[in-house]
């Protein structure tokens, strides 16, 4: 009887270990669908969408409740200006950081805004 | 001798620098048409405090027997590169951090964008970096694609 405490003790530790392992430490499953063998985006693959971080470093949670989602095309697809226009209207800070943040009407979560961390409504992100 | 020495001195300090820094990289081939090439990488690093985290695009031409070889400079505002840290939440990747973008500002080929954190800013987790780097082309528009460092986990 003793045996089967002292194994059941065991196994409950190693189960608890794990678990918290596992809630602290959940690793992404391997190598990305959209990534192929050398590193470059399959767009056609990718997430529909992302979430994004706060200065918490937690995700951004709109008004109405929901996770700010920012689409694929917006983070990874090209600048939205082309040259012609962004030397008739240089970017104000270009390489400052941007933080995207939720937006107006109705569905602030799906409307989001990209806007430079030093006018951030939320704050300064802690790096 | 001292040649060898100086060679086998600096191995180790090429050993010594591995072993303190982590680093993932990676890079390829984003696009390739008749006379153009681009070329972008990223990467994350992380050492005994820091977080290095950073992308370049590459302006390259293309030739009938060299292929991809040879910078090819581009005008002002021709080139774009943004950089942007991940982190790995539950089930999904979330963004941490976003350059914007950054623009060549002088003809040149090729455009690079780094930051350093003090520390793992989205808490203890895996992080990637992905850097996204294009090239105008005055027929075909913005060409080019993303590149993604791979992921690895940070201490908070």
């Amino acid at each position: 009887m003793k045996r089967y405490l002292t194994v059941g003790v065991v196994l409950a530790a190693l189960i608890g270990t794990g678990a918290v392992f596992a809630v602290t430490r959940d690793e992404p499953a391997g190598s990305l669908p959209w990534v192929r063998a050398d590193g470059t985006i399959d767009m056609s693959k990718a997430p529909a969408e992302f979430a994004v971080a706060g200065p918490d470093g937690k995700e951004v949670v709109c008004a109405n409740g929901r996770t700010l989602k920012v689409r694929k095309e917006l983070l990874l697809g090209p600048p939205a200006k082309t040259p012609d226009e962004l030397r008739a209207e240089p970017p104000a800070a270009p390489g400052k950081d941007l933080v995207w943040r939720c937006g107006r009407g109705r569905n602030p979560h799906l409307n989001p805004v990209l806007v430079p961390r030093s006018e951030d409504p939320l704050g300064e992100e802690g790096d | 001798m001292k040649r060898i020495a100086l060679v086998i001195a600096g191995a180790a300090l090429l050993v010594v620098g591995t072993a303190s820094a982590h680093t993932l990289l990676s890079y390829g081939t984003t696009f390739r048409d008749g006379d153009l090439c681009v070329f972008g990488s990223s990467h994350i690093q992380h050492g005994s405090a820091v977080i290095d985290s950073g992308a370049d695009v590459m302006s390259v031409s293309n030739g009938p027997y060299l292929g991809c070889s040879g910078d090819k400079a581009q005008d002002p505002y021709s080139i774009a590169l943004r950089r942007q840290l991940y982190r790995w939440e539950t089930s999904s990747w979330v963004v941490c951090n976003d350059s914007g973008w950054v623009y060549n500002t002088t003809r040149t080929a090729q455009v690079f964008h780094q930051r350093t954190f003090q520390s793992a800013i989205c808490g203890a987790r895996y992080y990637g970096t992905m850097g996204s780097g294009w090239v105008w082309q005055n027929v075909g528009g913005w060409s080019g694609g993303g590149v993604w460092s791979d992921y690895h986990w940070l201490p908070a």
